[in-house]
């Protein structure tokens, strides 16, 4: 079987390395193919991979390739290598394929934009580390990856680093992840401490044909030799699963991601969508045998998914800004796969993470296209009517739509009726009433689903225009920077004599550049779920050597859930045109107090700040100047100030100088030589 | 090949004493060139003992190059007084000896516009160079501490001469507390001298009997502990230099006060004697007094990394605040050692105290090139704007791009990010010290979360957001002024992505010091 995966990654991180070094001497359309070029050949290598993975024998389907040895020191060895097996090789396709279509998108959307050669070369860094992530056949890889998205993730977040609020998101951004990586490091730590090795060969699936051996689990060919505690691994489990809630934005590390659409949205669709932040389904699906043979892990996962899906739809039902809306269908949406995992459907949560890459990575190009056509306007306040004006922008933005809220037979529909289905026959399996509640809460939140994504696409859409002139030039782009390429060229369309009556007169739809990957992903959006319906799930079966085989739903349950999931999302959408299609009047501020409540997104920042951030400052505060300044140096100048005084010499003490002191002291340990000398 | 080490260790000094009797300009090609020479001899040192058969070389006991002259020999009555011009490298020095040579380079390169007595000021660096370098190659306890005393003096001078405004308060301050330290290390070196029998103070005699150095010594009608009362001994002037909490309040002053390149080597250097004094003599010839105390340690450590993490948190000094950065990710070291050290599970958890040691060990370096790089870059700032007031600035990243981006890189090698080479020591001390000292560890983690929290506070404040009007004149780094970044940066990469070359000259050297302390618990 092929392993080329080494091109993966290589390949992005040398187009991150020429654009970063020598991009600002190039020009615009070097640039661009530079940046989109690396990527479609990582996509290539990663799609070879694929094929040849497809070749080959279901039990087989593994590759690992060491390339050097990174530490050894004693019996701790750690390899730098790189894994292909079914899981990686899916999140590969998905990460360069939809990562390709994001950077054609981008040379479109960033045309006017000074930081080009910049925003493409962190772009190019982001899939080389999200790669690395995906790819890495140990834990500690693992966690360069991670961390390396994060680091992406701030440089783009902050990419106009000029705006105040944009540099405080992406510092906000890295920080709750680093509380993330705190967790996925005592993680590692506690697994090295068990098993000695940090590759998951070793800890997770072992390895037949050699005789190793991996933890008991359902889908281990061989149980371990040692037997860790059911403590330990569920210690290892949760302290993932911290990992995994700040990667993914899940309760309660979740307040970076609304922040986090301060970006260009380009990245908004590719890291803050598609990508990145699906980095903690990976990795519960990746320890998918942890997570099983850990006791009572798994509950907890889904209690915090649940939460999470419920509370995320519940604010984008009250959101105004339509990138935020988004976001908060993101988080609302990462539940959801958690939700799948958390019953044992660990492939149900890949499979919505594809779907959800398609659709979301698709609304959000399609909001960006909206944006850049009112030149930054993002409040949806100040939008509607705007399907005459940007058509495709709009069948696309419907077609996203109809996924996200789960309409048969889009994409969205099929995944996310497989993780409800996995939950339902959990707990009729299982008797246990917390899951019939968690699956309560899932169709709670499909119905919320239908209705926030239907607001979002009347509001914009529909109805009558509500907001003011489009300024000729300008969408959401930084100031100039320096030595930057020359000023863009001159923007023809400045240049039109704008008509008083419209508004709209200067609003054009989509260029060729972002119009082509939004028109792929809308198919995919449509079709992008046939290959894992409960007729004839082929993902399901391609991932079962990897995360386990998901439960099989059938018969009544299947037919129930279908019925369940479709009414609670038609019932949705019903009530948005109530409310948002058929009048227009319905975007006023209001006081009812559940709404302000959700709007203030249920206080949770503010909290965070009185609890966290001031505490730690003052403390910080307090060491500094109490605790250090008058205890330590005034306990130094006490014992000094009392030697001084103790071989009478007073004056030294008036005139400062403490070297009075210094001898006083070097001479007492003088003394302890000589009385330990003369013992001898 | 014996001159090669005496070379490295007193070359500078002549050339600093040397230097004067020229004009100014050729005094600073004679300064850069003989610096850059020495960079250039430790490194082929460096090499060569890297490509040397790995049972031959690199402990305590097997030193490379080494030179052992009787210097001083004395009978008082039964005191025999001896010491050895005894110098030698091994993997726990070579590391700190190619770091000195390459810091003190950096800062002749670094130091090129200062105008106020010049050739003074490159003559006490150079001098200082010899200082550490002595420290680091001797083998013999008692010139061990004639070249502790010796860095002193130029390093008190530099900082009282070209400091910032209060200088002498700063100076001072740092001499009284390393005097004070190091009076008690002396005494502990006369005490062990004689305890192990009072004929040799070669490194390689202290480790062959190390592990059977037992016993308890009377004080004032009870009875203390040997190895424990050796141990706090030495250590006092080790701890100050650290600097280990609570004696570590003489370093935010100093590096403050002190001119850009003197905290380079300050924090990049000076601070590593003493890691190095508690690696090589504590744990290594008193490994029992580390033991007995371990668990405490380990929590120090941890206060170490938090209390320093929490400083910076409230700085509005760029360089005070690096400075207790410096303090916080020094805890890490200490935490190494008392994880090595601890004598829960005995022999059995020896990965984990290599992994621990080496760690700690690599943490020596790579701390030394990335708070040297931080503290250029804060140089290369203050020279432009005149503070370093960290909330003055703001969005200066628009006006010095490649300024910003090497300071960047240097916060984001500080604050343990993967790949770069600040990871790859924490990760080891922390996945050994977490088998070994899982509480104090977990605490020391957390540091890691702060520490990102402070430098990306920084970062925003200061370089990011809207400019400062103010600074739209600020002009960028010159190509000289960034050459001791860059130089940094690229250390920095290289140890973060593949580190074995410097884990595989420390292994060794670790191995045989954990060989001793593993003995040790066993008699214990």
């Amino acid at each position: 079987m092929l392993n080329l995966t080494v091109f993966t990654l290589a390949l992005p991180l040398a187009g991150f390395l020429i654009l970063g070094l020598f991009g600002r001497r190039l020009p615009r359309a070097l640039i661009a193919w530079i940046g989109c070029g690396t990527i479609l050949l990582a996509f290539a290598a990663a799609a070879a991979d694929f094929i040849s993975m497809l070749g080959t024998a279901q039990t087989s389907r593994v590759a690992d390739t060491t390339f050097f040895n990174w530490v050894a020191s004693g019996s701790l060895r750690i390899d730098f290598g790189l894994l292909s097996d079914p899981l990686s090789a899916i999140m590969l396709l998905v990460v360069t394929g939809v990562g390709f279509l994001i950077h054609v998108y981008s040379i479109g959307y960033m045309a006017d934009d000074p930081g080009y050669w910049r925003f493409f070369s962190f772009l190019n860094f982001f899939v080389f580390a999200m790669a690395l992530l995906v790819a890495a056949d140990n834990f500690l890889f693992l966690l360069a990856g991670w961390a390396g998205v994060g680091l992406a993730s701030f440089l783009l977040i902050g990419f106009w680093y000029t705006r105040p609020s944009a540099v405080a998101a992406a510092t906000k951004a890295f920080v709750v992840n680093v509380i993330g990586d705190f967790g996925l490091l005592l993680a590692i730590f506690l697994l090295f401490k068990t098993f000695g090795t940090l590759g998951y060969e070793a800890i997770l699936y072992g390895n037949p044909a050699s005789g190793h051996s991996c933890i008991a689990g359902p889908f281990c060919p061989a149980p371990l030799a040692i037997h860790p505690a059911g403590a330990t691994l569920t210690a290892i489990a949760l302290l993932l699963f911290v990992a995994a809630a700040a990667k993914s934005a899940q309760l309660p590390l979740h307040v970076w991601l609304p922040d986090a659409m301060e970006g260009p949205t380009p990245v908004s669709a590719l890291i803050h969508a598609a990508t990145m932040v699906t980095a903690g389904v990976y990795l519960v699906a990746r320890a998918a045998p942890l997570f099983t043979a850990a006791p009572g892990v798994l509950p907890i996962v889904g209690g915090v998914a649940g939460g999470t899906a419920l509370f995320a739809a519940t604010i984008a039902c009250v959101q105004t800004d339509i990138k935020r809306v988004l976001a908060y269908s993101t988080m609302s949406q990462l539940g959801y796969m958690f939700m799948g995992e958390a019953a044992s459907g660990f492939s149900t949560g890949i499979f919505h993470l594809t779907t959800h890459a398609y659709f979301k990575a698709l609304l959000f190009m399609s909001a960006g296209a909206v944006i850049h056509a009112l030149a930054g306007e993002q409040d949806m306040r100040k939008m509607g009517g705007l399907r005459r004006k940007l058509p495709t922008t709009f069948w696309c933005f419907v077609a996203g739509g109809l996924a996200l809220a789960a309409i048969f037979p889009f994409a969205g529909f099929w995944s996310k009726d497989a993780i409800l289905g996995a939950i339902l026959e959990r707990a009729s399996t299982t008797g246990i009433g917390g899951w019939y509640v968690l699956y309560a809460v899932g169709i709670l939140t499909a119905g919320l689903t239908g209705f926030y994504t239907f607001r979002l696409i009347f509001g914009v859409f529909l109805g009558q225009y509500r907001g003011g002139e489009i300024a000729p030039h300008g969408a959401e782009h930084g100031p100039p920077e320096p030595a930057a390429a020359p000023a863009s060229r001159p923007n023809g369309r400045g240049r039109e004599v704008a008509s008083r009556r419209d508004p709209l007169a200067r609003v054009h739809d989509v260029g060729a550049a972002m119009r082509w990957p939004m028109l792929i992903l809308a198919v995919l959006a449509v079709i992008g779920g046939f290959y894992g319906t409960p007729f004839s799930n082929w993902l399901g079966d391609f991932l079962a050597p990897i995360a386990g085989t998901s439960p099989d739903v059938s018969g009544g349950t299947l037919a129930l859930n279908i019925a369940l999931g479709l009414a609670a999302a038609i019932l949705g959408i019903a009530l948005a045109w109530l409310r948002y299609g058929a009048r227009q009047a319905s975007f006023a501020p209001t006081r009812n107090p559940i709404v302000v409540f959700f709007e203030n997104r249920y206080y949770v920042d503010a909290l965070y700040d009185h609890v966290i951030v001031r505490p730690l400052l003052w403390a910080g505060r307090l060491l500094r100047r109490d605790l250090e300044g008058v205890a330590l140096d005034g306990g130094t100048r006490g014992v000094g100030g009392v030697v001084g005084w103790s071989s009478g010499v007073l004056r030294a003490l008036q005139t400062g100088y403490a070297r009075n002191y210094a001898l006083a002291i070097f001479l007492g340990a003088t003394l302890i030589v000589v009385y330990y000398v003369m013992q001898r | 090949m014996q001159w090669l080490l005496p070379v490295i260790v007193f070359a500078p000094a002549i050339a600093g004493v040397a230097l004067l009797l020229f004009p100014q300009r050729p005094a600073k090609l004679i300064a850069a060139g003989a610096t850059l020479a020495v960079f250039l001899l430790s490194l082929w040192l460096y090499f060569g003992l890297l490509n040397g058969s790995a049972t031959t070389f690199g402990d305590v006991l097997h030193p490379q190059w080494a030179v052992d002259e009787p210097w001083i020999n004395i009978a008082l009555g039964t005191f025999h007084f001896r010491v050895d011009y005894a110098l030698g490298a091994d993997g726990l020095s070579m590391p700190m000896i190619v770091l000195n040579a390459l810091l003190t380079f950096l800062a002749v390169v670094g130091s090129w516009h200062i105008d106020r007595r010049i050739k003074f000021y490159l003559a006490l660096i150079l001098i200082l160079e010899t200082g550490v370098m002595g420290v680091f190659a001797a083998f013999d306890l008692f010139l061990f501490i004639l070249f502790w005393e010796v860095e002193l003096i130029p390093m008190f001078l530099l900082i009282g001469i070209w400091g910032g405004a209060r200088r002498e308060y700063a100076a001072w301050k740092f001499l009284i507390y390393t005097l004070v330290g190091s009076s008690f290390t002396l005494a502990g070196i006369f005490l062990i001298y004689v305890q192990t029998g009072g004929q040799s103070a070669t490194y390689q005699h202290y480790a062959s009997v190390a592990s059977q150095l037992t016993g308890s010594l009377p004080l004032f009608g009870g009875s203390v502990s040997l190895p424990l009362v050796l141990f706090l001994l030495l250590f006092a002037g080790f701890a100050v230099k650290i600097p280990m909490w609570p004696v570590h309040t003489w370093l935010p002053d100093a590096h403050t006060e002190a001119p850009t390149a003197v905290s380079v080597l300050l924090a990049g250097v000076l601070l590593k004697m003493g890691a190095y004094g508690l690696i090589r003599i504590c744990l290594g010839f008193v490994p029992q007094g580390v033991q007995e105390i371990a668990p405490l340690l380990g929590i120090v450590a941890a206060i170490n990394v938090l209390w320093g993490a929490g400083a910076s948190m409230v700085q509005h000094d760029m360089k005070k605040m690096i400075a207790y950065a410096s303090v916080s990710h020094m805890g890490y070291v200490l935490l190494g050692v008392a994880g090595a050290a601890a004598s829960v599970g005995g022999a059995s958890l020896l990965d984990f105290r290599q992994a621990a040691l080496t760690g700690a060990t690599l943490q020596m370096f790579t701390h030394g090139a990335i708070t040297g790089m931080l503290f250029f870059c804060v140089g290369v700032l203050y020279d432009k704007a005149h503070t370093r007031e960290i909330d003055i600035f703001g969005g200066i990243a628009t006006r010095m791009p490649r300024e910003i981006t090497l300071y960047s890189i240097a916060c984001f090698a500080s604050l343990g990010l993967p790949a770069l080479a600040g990871f790859v020591a924490e990760y080891l001390v922390f996945t050994g010290t977490y088998a070994l000292l899982p509480a104090q560890t977990v605490f020391a983690v957390f540091g890691v979360v702060l520490t990102a929290g402070y430098l990306l506070w920084m970062l925003r404040r200061s370089f990011f957001g809207p400019l400062n009007l103010k600074w739209r004149g600020l002009t960028d780094a010159t190509l000289r002024e960034a050459f001791p970044l860059a130089a940094l940066a690229v250390v920095i990469l290289f140890v973060g992505i593949y580190p074995q070359p410097l884990v595989d000259l420390i292994t060794p050297a670790m191995q045989q010091t954990l060989h001793t302390v593993v003995q040790a618990l066993a008699v214990h």
